[in-house]
């Protein structure tokens, strides 16, 4: 069963994977999830690297009930926290249409 | 300095032992491997793969006086006299005009004319080349330089390292291997996602791994069911979009260990097996951190590791392989021995440690073969690291010390041209910490950590200055 969010407030799902990202990296991190701001980059500075964004990304899936398309993520997806929300955010947003497409 | 390994290395894979070879560090070849092939999603982004591009300098400590080492960089003066200094013969070197960072010594050299030239030059005069592993680009590079291989096809290459491969393997010969299923097919990956969910009703763990993951990439460990049932979800689907159902994982119980290993053995032309090597791998969370010599074994178990690598290596030649080949292992909590986690047909990060180990690792020394991290504001050359590490350095009478064995992947994720205020990048040095106890090693390893972090906080200082 595929679960998804159709009728999900887009900024709101913005906010809402910040939140998932700041506390999933905080977490496998050992950070303070205060630390982490929406520019903070992923990579260079939080410490995230190829055996972790697996993880992460399976926890976004759980947390917000969504599924990625892994083969069109790009370096550019995983700037920041933010680009990576919107990334999420647009995801979201395209398996809503075609949800109610279907 | 031409120490015996490279000999021996060169007589397996010519037949000869003073053959010309031009070495290309082509590290993580397994990306190329795993182009094209249905296994976990592969996302290597960040600074990573910029710094393992530049491991390509560890192949001047395997190449000899007459051998040749491809190179993406010219390597720090101060850093060739240094190993000079310590007794090294140092080899020609072929450099690209303009690399990418991004790409591979063989595909930098793919776009290089004057290195194309110099090759094909080379090749004409009996020269082969000794890649770290063989994939089509390599096969390219060599075809369109006018140059051979010293290895098997790259599709035998490719296939032997496969994790499938190395499962059904050990299966076939009958040596110990944790519980698990290979899954070629989404058959087979239904099957022992099933399976999989009856080890973790029992409160075991289990993990997936992508046939052609390296360095703990393309591994995932799986506690419960909702996880399980997404990974399969993931894998289904991306086979889905491919329009086929063929599928490149393994899935095994994850077990208890109480150390990794890597033991290495070459396989001559000949089909003959020469067993080089084990070491105790230290790893975490799968990522390879470096090797600690002696590995702390019993006779028993090199003798086993032994039997096994006649096994093995007679068994890869039957199929076509000759070269290096690296074996990771796993000893259980009980000191009983997993032989065979997986096959790495191709060179590994021990087997540019031969030469110094033959040289400078005595009977009577340790040595930890490590990787320290930096944080740099700056690039650091060569002499700035050589004057704070001054009586850390390996001295050949004392016997002790550090010894670097690769530079340029400290600098080599520095971004190009001005240094804008605050611009920080990663870099990592390799080295090999010699002593002659264990306690030693590791109060010199963590002297060079303290003094290296001093240095590297000296550069982001400036940077802010």
């Amino acid at each position: 069963m595929q679960h998804t969010t159709p009728d999900a407030d887009t900024a709101d799902l913005y906010g809402r994977a910040v939140a998932t990202i700041t506390g999933s990296l905080a977490k496998s991190m050992k950070v303070d999830p205060d630390t982490i701001r929406e520019d903070s980059r992923l990579f260079d500075e939080l410490g995230l690297d190829s055996t972790t964004v697996l993880e992460l990304l399976m926890t976004i899936e759980e947390e917000l009930e969504m599924e990625f398309d892994t083969d069109i993520l790009e370096q550019h997806h995983f700037k920041t926290v933010g680009t990576l929300a919107t990334f999420v955010q647009e995801q979201a947003a395209e398996q809503a249409d075609q949800q109610a497409g279907a | 300095m031409t120490g015996h390994f490279t000999g021996r290395l060169k007589a397996a894979l010519t037949g000869t032992c003073d053959a010309e070879l031009v070495f290309l560090g082509n590290f993580e070849v397994e990306d190329q491997w795993a182009r094209g092939e249905p296994g976990l999603p592969r996302l290597t982004f960040g600074s990573g793969s910029v710094i393992v591009n530049r491991m390509d300098e560890f192949a001047l400590l395997l190449a000899g006086k007459g051998d040749h080492v491809v190179l993406k960089g010219e390597p720090d003066p101060d850093y060739l006299g240094h190993l000079e200094e310590l007794g090294f013969d140092l080899p020609g070197m072929l450099v690209v005009e303009r690399q990418d960072p991004g790409s591979t010594v063989t595909q930098d050299a793919l776009e290089d004319r004057p290195v194309l030239r110099e090759l094909g030059r080379l090749g004409a005069r009996g020269g082969v080349v000794c890649a770290h592993g063989v994939s089509e680009l390599e096969e390219r590079l060599a075809d369109r330089a006018g140059i051979p291989l010293a290895a098997p096809p790259a599709a035998i290459c490719k296939a032997v390292n496969s994790k499938i491969y190395s499962r059904r393997l050990a299966g076939e010969l009958g040596i110990r291997q944790t519980r698990g299923w290979t899954c070629a097919s989404l058959a087979e990956l239904d099957a022992a996602v099933e399976a999989a969910r009856a080890l973790l009703a029992d409160g075991r763990r289990v993990v997936f791994k992508d046939a052609f993951g390296v360095s703990g990439k393309g591994i995932e460990v799986v506690a419960d069911e909702r996880r399980l049932d997404r990974l399969h979800r993931m894998v289904r689907s991306r086979a889905r979009k491919a329009g086929d159902d063929r599928v490149g994982l393994v899935v095994e119980e994850w077990v208890a260990k109480r150390a990794d290993l890597n033991y290495q053995f070459t396989v001559g032309r000949d089909g003959r097996v020469h067993v080089d090597f084990v070491k105790e791998a230290l790893t975490e969370g799968g990522v390879h951190l470096g090797h600690r010599i002696p590995a702390r074994l019993t006779e028993r178990q090199t003798a086993e590791l032994t039997e096994v690598s006649g096994l093995l290596g007679g068994r890869l030649a039957d199929d076509g392989y000759f070269g290096v080949v690296g074996v990771d292992a796993m000893v259980d909590p009980d000191g009983g021995l997993y032989p065979i986690v997986e096959i790495n047909a191709r060179h590994n990060m021990s087997t540019y440690q031969a030469s110094i180990q033959e040289a400078f690792i005595g009977s009577g020394s340790t040595a930890l073969v490590r990787r320290y991290p930096l944080r740099l504001g700056a690039p650091l050359p060569f002499g700035s690291l050589r004057r704070a590490l001054a009586d850390l350095l390996f001295d050949p009478a004392r016997g002790s010390g550090l010894l670097i064995n690769n530079h340029a992947t400290v600098n080599a994720a520095a971004p190009p041209g001005e240094r804008a205020p605050g611009t920080e990048f990663a870099g990592r040095l390799h080295g090999v910490v010699v002593a002659d106890s264990a306690d030693r090693t590791a109060a010199l390893d963590d002297e060079v950590g303290r003094r290296l972090a001093a240095l590297a906080q000296g550069t982001r200082g400036e940077e802010r200055g």
